[in-house]
């Protein structure tokens, strides 16, 4: 009776000095992995489903670019072209692509390590799509990866 | 009060967890793990009007037209889009048996028109299908399944090599017409 009286008095104390270390490393990877989205989109984007899907290599300058009808109404339902957070005309895409080139670091400035990335949203014709490619296209940057999800139920 | 040289003042550390958290907290909301994974492409270089490609055989090229309502032309014949990939692997690979199709793989070409008009959609499930011709016979020459060939590690120089072989073996000749003018 004694010894259970004994255990009943002192607590248990789990040693928490290695917790903060704990939490760092967690902290550490969350901020590494971390890309703050520089903009929401704001024309919808649902993607096409398709099968062979290709990464971006991700050391090159991504220009991201949106296009799809605006979710807003009050800016239409035509489709439309969104870089960052602005509507841009299909002229004006150029100035946004030098944008990031200009901005890339001088030991990889290459239009060859840039790779747009575009999302366009499934009911959108494939006009403006084509128009952005060709303006890419004359600025000579020439790589671009056309957004899509995994398809799992074909091969 | 005196304090010993060798006595070290100890700093409070039990609010070190509550701050890191409070960081991890903030880090985790903000966290978007985004992944940019699509079809890729590469334009074909600017134009020029000098140059002036050289006449290319007809049973050397697959015409592949997408018109606006959505429906698919596959040399001349009406097809369904799961039925393209098909139809490209046996051109593509055909090397001279069947006389009026392609010589070897890197004479065949595939022409892909559209048209203004065309969804997004049927645009990129076509051009996927015919992607997937092309990886489908890599994967095929190099002795993988198609999901092996897809994973293959572009910065991993082995497997570049294998990527290369195949890539040497079957070129992807893609040729995308400007689109047609016809919206509907």
């Amino acid at each position: 009776m004694g010894k259970f009286r004994e255990k009943k008095k002192g607590g248990v104390n789990i040693p928490t000095s290695a917790l903060p270390d704990i939490i760092f490393i967690l902290l550490f990877f969350f901020m590494v992995t971390t890309q703050i989205k520089e903009s929401d989109p704001k024309v919808s984007t649902e993607m096409t489903r398709v099968t062979q899907l290709e990464s971006v290599d991700d050391t090159k300058e991504i220009v991201n670019i949106y296009i799809g009808t605006p979710k807003d109404s009050q800016f239409g339902t035509k489709p439309k072209i969104q870089i960052k957070s602005k509507f841009v005309t299909v002229d004006q895409v150029k100035d946004y692509v030098i944008k990031a080139y200009d901005a890339m670091p001088p030991q990889k400035k290459s239009k060859g390590n840039i790779v747009v990335y575009i999302k366009v949203d499934k009911g959108v014709d494939y006009g403006l799509v084509s128009d952005v490619k060709q303006k890419l296209r004359d600025l000579n940057v020439r790589n671009i990866n056309l957004a899509a999800i995994k398809d799992s139920e074909r091969i | 009060m005196v304090r010993r040289r060798n006595e070290l003042e100890e700093v409070n550390s039990s609010s070190m967890a509550d701050i890191a958290f409070l960081l991890l907290i903030f880090f985790l909301i903000t966290t978007t793990i985004t992944t940019f994974k699509g079809v890729g492409q590469v334009l074909p270089e600017k134009k020029t009007d000098l140059v002036e490609d050289d006449p290319i055989a007809d049973r050397n090229m697959f015409k592949v037209i997408l018109n606006s309502n959505n429906a698919l032309l596959v040399e001349d014949e009406v097809t369904k889009p799961d039925e393209i990939r098909e139809k490209a692997i046996i051109f593509l690979d055909n090397r001279g048996r069947d006389k009026s199709s392609s010589d070897s793989p890197s004479d065949a070409i595939i022409s892909f028109r559209t048209d203004r008009g065309t969804d997004f959609e049927s645009y990129i499930t076509v051009l996927d299908e015919l992607k997937g011709a092309y990886n489908e016979l890599r994967a095929r020459h190099l002795g993988f399944t198609v999901d092996e060939y897809l994973e293959l590690d572009m910065n991993d120089e082995e497997d570049l090599d294998l990527i290369k072989d195949a890539k040497k073996e079957y070129p992807y000749t893609l040729s995308e017409a400007e689109p047609t003018n016809v919206m509907n």
